[in-house]
């Protein structure tokens, strides 16, 4: 009886550095595995949820040779780091959300001028990805959309984004692209 | 002539100690085994290995460092106390107590030192409460009868046969 206790009097202890190691390797193999924004796509989504990792796997499979890094991550994601937030090269946010992140998002080039796009004073930023009232849209399998409709955008800061901010490539609407297919 | 049970000796001590040293050594080994196994996977990762490689090192850290955390407190911690105490026993002065006694039943533990019982002292000059190591209270007689009690800083550290001829 007395050595049953003594093992439960330790589980809270074993459990906090379960939570602890947890963390700290985490952040440890992030800060190890990370690369430059140059090699890599980070895509940010707000929805109500992601299914990033698997995702990030897909779009790995169908990433540009020098890109090293496929990043799929929810909002959250950045909640004590606006540096990753404002820095990503896509970004899919609800119709309600978007003017809030606006200063993050390139505006769309005329290549996109067929395609049902999220308008801000008078300036197309987003494509379309999800309809609310269809429930058509893309990558469903991935993202579950919520009752609103979704944009895609480009980041302001991405260094992927082609002719739209005079980028070296346009890796990241190579990407948009296959999350645009993936129905 | 008396009749002495000591319940610490230098014998018992430098065996206890000795047990410590092996308890720590294992316990410490155990640890920088773990670190190592840890530190050089997390050195071996890159990006196209890293989700495997942070499974493991998590899964790894987290039951290691459960298992550090209980044989510390089953093998390691209660063995050093018990050493401690008993360096205490034999190099403190001791007074002296003569007269009946009764064992408490309950196991009462002294943090950051060992578990004890407590025990009620009947003397000619009244009723004293002193402590005894739980884990010597079998050694102890329950006759009833009346004995010579060494203490030091109010644990018992030895007891004897009262000599009715001096």
């Amino acid at each position: 009886m007395k050595t049953v206790k003594k093992i439960f009097s330790k589980v809270l202890l074993c459990l906090v550095w379960v939570l602890l190691s947890t963390v700290i390797w985490s952040w440890l193999f992030n800060i190890k595995t990370d690369v430059s924004p140059k090699k890599k796509i980070t895509v940010f989504i707000d929805a109500e949820s992601v299914r990033d990792d698997a995702l990030a796997d897909y779009l790995s499979s169908k990433k540009p040779e020098k890109i090293m890094l496929i990043q799929v991550h929810p909002f959250s994601y950045a909640m004590f780091d606006e540096h990753a937030l404002t820095h990503a090269d896509i970004y899919i946010v609800g119709a309600d959300n978007a003017e809030k992140y606006i200063e993050s998002f390139l505006p769309l080039d005329k290549t996109n001028e067929n395609k049902e796009c999220f308008v801000y004073d008078g300036v197309s930023y987003g494509i379309k990805i999800y309809d609310a009232q269809t429930g058509d849209g893309s990558a469903g399998e991935y993202i579950d959309y919520g009752g609103q409709d979704y944009y895609l955008f480009y980041g302001v800061n991405s260094p992927h984004a082609g002719e739209m901010n005079g980028s070296n490539d346009g890796y990241a609407i190579d990407i948009a692209d296959e999350i645009i297919k993936l129905k | 002539m008396k009749n002495i049970i000591e319940l610490y000796d230098t014998a018992s001590q430098s065996k206890q100690n000795r047990k410590l040293k092996v308890a720590k050594a294992v316990f410490y080994a155990f640890v920088f085994a773990a670190l190592i196994f840890c530190v050089i996977l997390f050195l071996l990762t890159d990006v196209s290995n890293e989700k495997t490689m942070r499974r493991i090192v998590i899964i790894v850290s987290g039951v290691a460092g459960c298992a550090a955390i209980y044989f510390y407190s089953f093998a390691v911690i209660d063995v050093k106390h018990s050493a401690e105490h008993a360096k205490r026993m034999i190099s403190g002065e001791r007074e002296k107590l003569v007269g009946t006694f009764v064992i408490g039943e309950k196991d009462i533990k002294i943090p950051g030192s060992i578990i004890i019982r407590p025990m009620r002292v009947q003397t000619d000059g009244g009723e004293q409460r002193i402590n005894v190591s739980a884990e010597e209270v079998p050694l102890l007689p329950r006759d009833g009868g009346r004995y010579v009690l060494y203490t030091v800083n109010g644990y018992l550290a030895a007891i004897g046969v009262e000599n009715e001829n001096g």
